[in-house]
């Protein structure tokens, strides 16, 4: 996130601590390393019960990482019992809405080979960040050889299909289910609920009453550790989870494997709509939006002409942070006025960033 | 009673337009020349025509009995110059009848005289007072700054450039129980300061419609009285001109109003002065003292900078333009520098206050946009824009 960027500080060469706030980041994980220890325990356990977890950990959060080796080394462990990894652009960006596809080619190339490097797996299958689909993406996934990606099943793309099926594409698509997925990432702990309190097995039924092959449950992990701030016991939840789905005669498969299990059907509107996390309207509906996208796109043609410049690995690192979905999100008209407040301090920081960029001698 | 002392503002901003980064250049890249031009021909109808035709009149027709002073900001001139010359001649028969009193201002209706470095404040009411002898023909001596934004560092400022006095908001706080009908001092310059009367100027500026108040319908024979019944020694009544024929629309009967006031304020014994007679006639009875961390304006019930600096959004963008100004000047472009001036137009800021209680309705009547919050990202957009085109520049400059 951006911190409270306050133009006084001058025009100087900035540095990433300029428009973030490395300390807050730090201590954000320092706070969250014991739940995080702790809910990678109860998924080993659960995958002990027959789970399959695919994790899509971005090149961010694995270089904040480097502050503390103990998490890297719990998801180590997740990964020797199983646990697949999916590839996503490094930085959590939007770049697959670039023009140009380079730059997106670049930072899923660069977590691709972080994924290698840490966990020695090579991902087959592609996520990308709050699940954007365009138009192009399957085919160029297809190129870069990935197996699968996973989108969003946002209303916007099934026109009423169910998205219970593996879809075609230029490589297939599996498609979250939006309402069971936040079961358990939102409302799990809402106690207004009507279905709270959720258990295993209730959930499970749900699922087996449905029409369908495969159903793709897709949540942030971070849910995991807010339901357990909430003092609800989702770590329970998932390790009694297989145990109820085999109950049902449901198995828990990997992506790959439900691309082996069932045939791909047809989607038509697949292949000419874009979406991401509900629609594309979160990431790309207000004017703020339009503008920073725009603005983003801009800035890194600038950047391009200034590859020979000593301070560039440094300001191409500060402009792909800047793609950082969260940005987007922050400035969306669901946070209504707080949203633009934040929205004019992102272009005050974006503003200064291009501005530094154009004082690069090359 | 003895003076009534009558100053009128004019003003017209350059509006933003609702901006994109698209292919056109130069001024037309941020500024809505099509809105802007229709604003100020509806307004010039509605009001600069018909009221100065009438107050010349009555000048005329008052033989040298009935007086006042104006100041037209440099963008408002401008546009005159640009879309209606008729309106330029209405203000050069009032100039050249020798009983209106023109003042300096900003030239861009500016907050530069809120920067710590008064070097482009001063720069601006330089820009104006030229403006103001070319194009009319006198040559101002007494100030009036943006929004009557006071504090002890602009009075100081404008003193040192040699004007006479500078007229600022009669805040009660200010005063602490003193009357705003005298002629005070600036704390340390000795510049004359007229304090405007707000009760009396808002009695005709704001309340002159309102059906709720209790002394609805004003005459002009009810308000001579109240003023001949105040204690002190001149009546400073300040307000937009606009109070004629836009604000206050001409069927509310604000023309028979102004036609009537002159000869009912001479009938009950006062007379008009200038704020030049005035400072000759009458000596500082006190001193005001505005700390620059207290600045006083005439704006909304604070009477403070709030309305152009009163959130974050507000703050921030006025830090970006005011950072912006050295690197600015540095590229030597003048059209670069006339955006930027521009830029720094109180209204873009007064469009983005968030004040919706009270004067919130006073705000939104002024602006163009649908709400605070697009006024905020329309001009930051503009600026990150128009802060690429002015590093492209030095960028140039440098290759060269």
């Amino acid at each position: 996130m951006l911190k409270w960027y306050w133009p006084s500080e001058g025009y100087r060469s900035p540095e990433f601590e300029t428009y973030f706030d490395q300390p807050k980041m730090y201590s954000a994980l320092e706070k969250n390393i014991p739940e995080i220890i702790r809910t990678n325990e109860a998924l080993l356990d659960s995958i002990d019960n027959g789970a399959k977890y695919t994790f899509d950990i971005s090149g961010i959060f694995l270089d904040q990482c480097k502050w503390n080796p103990a998490v890297i080394e719990s998801f180590k462990e997740l990964k020797d019992r199983g646990a697949g990894f999916s590839a996503s652009p490094y930085y959590h960006s939007i770049s697959s809405l670039f023009p140009d596809n380079k730059e997106f080619k670049e930072q899923v190339t660069m977590h691709r080979d972080k994924i290698k490097e840490i966990f020695n797996v090579n991902p087959r299958t592609f996520i990308n960040t709050e699940l954007i689909l365009t138009k192009e993406l399957s085919a160029i996934l297809k190129e870069m050889k990935f197996k699968c990606l996973i989108s969003e099943g946002s209303e916007n793309l099934l026109y009423g299909n169910d998205p219970n099926q593996v879809y075609d594409n230029h490589i297939p698509t599996l498609l979250r289910h939006i309402p069971l997925s936040e079961d358990i990432e939102i409302r799990f702990s809402d106690q207004k609920w009507i279905s709270y309190p959720l258990i295993a097995d209730k959930f499970a039924s749900w699922i087996a009453n449905m029409e369908g092959d495969v159903t793709t449950l897709h949540f942030k992990y971070s849910s995991i550790l807010s339901h357990q701030q909430n003092r609800s016991d989702i770590l329970q939840f998932l390790i009694d989870l297989p145990a109820s789905f085999e109950k049902y005669g449901i198995s828990m498969i990997t992506p790959e494997e439900a691309l082996k299990n069932f045939k791909t059907k047809e989607l038509p509107s697949i292949m000419n709509k874009s979406t991401s996390r509900y629609g594309m309207h979160n990431l790309m509906g207000n004017h703020p939006q339009h503008l920073y996208l725009h603005e983003l796109i801009n800035i890194g043609e600038i950047l391009q002409s200034k590859k020979g410049a000593p301070e560039y690995d440094k300001l191409n690192c500060i402009y792909r942070y800047l793609q950082q979905s969260e940005i987007l999100l922050e400035m969306g008209s669901d946070n209504q006025n707080l949203g633009y407040e934040k929205a004019v301090n992102i272009f005050s920081a974006l503003s200064d960033f291009k501005r530094a960029i154009l004082e690069v001698k090359v | 009673m003895k003076s009534v002392c009558m100053y009128f503002q004019l003003h017209q901003p350059y509006r933003l337009k609702w901006f994109w980064p698209d292919d056109s250049k130069g001024f037309e890249r941020y500024f809505d020349v099509a809105i802007n031009r229709n604003i100020f021909e509806k307004v010039a109808r509605k009001c600069y025509l018909p009221a100065t035709t009438l107050l010349a009149e009555l000048v005329d027709q008052h033989e040298g009995n009935f007086k006042f002073s104006v100041s037209i900001t440099g963008t408002l001139l401008r546009q005159c110059e640009k879309w209606n010359p008729d309106v330029l001649d209405v203000f050069t028969q009032l100039a050249d009848s020798k009983r209106v009193e023109f003042l300096d201002e900003t030239n861009y209706h500016s907050l530069a005289g809120l920067f710590d470095d008064k070097s482009e404040f001063r720069e601006q009411i330089l820009e104006h007072h030229e403006l103001t002898s070319d194009l009319l023909g006198v040559k101002p001596q007494v100030f009036r700054n943006t929004e009557l934004l006071y504090n002890n560092s602009i009075a100081e400022t404008v003193s040192s450039m040699g004007y006479k006095a500078i007229l600022t908001e009669g805040v009660d706080q200010l005063l602490d129980s003193r009357s705003p009908n005298y002629v005070y001092k600036a704390k340390d310059c000795d510049l004359p300061v007229l304090l405007r009367n707000y009760k009396m100027s808002d009695d005709i500026g704001y309340r002159f419609s309102a059906r709720w108040w209790e002394e609805y319908p004003l005459t002009a024979d009810k308000w001579a009285n109240w003023a001949s019944t105040e204690q002190g020694d001149c009546m400073n009544i300040f307000m937009d001109y606009e109070t004629f024929g836009e604000h206050q629309w001409s069927d509310s009967g604000i023309f028979d109003f102004l036609r009537a006031l002159p000869g009912e304020v001479l009938n009950k014994g006062l007379e008009f002065n200038t704020p030049s007679e005035i400072i000759e006639k009458y000596d500082p009875v006190g001193e005001v003292d505005v700390g620059d961390f207290n600045t006083i304006s005439w704006a909304d019930m604070e009477r403070d900078t709030s309305a152009w600096l009163g959130n974050d959004m507000q703050r921030r963008c006025f830090e970006e333009a005011k950072r912006l100004g050295p690197y600015v000047k540095r590229t030597n472009d003048p059209k670069l520098i006339s955006i930027w001036r521009h830029l720094l137009t109180s209204d873009h800021y007064y469009y983005m206050s968030t004040k919706w209680l009270g004067d919130g309705d006073v705000h939104s009547y002024f602006s163009i946009h649908t709400s605070p919050y697009d006024a905020a990202i329309n001009f930051i957009a503009a600026l990150l824009d128009f802060k690429t085109c002015v590093f492209r520049k030095l960028a140039e400059m440098n290759k060269e």
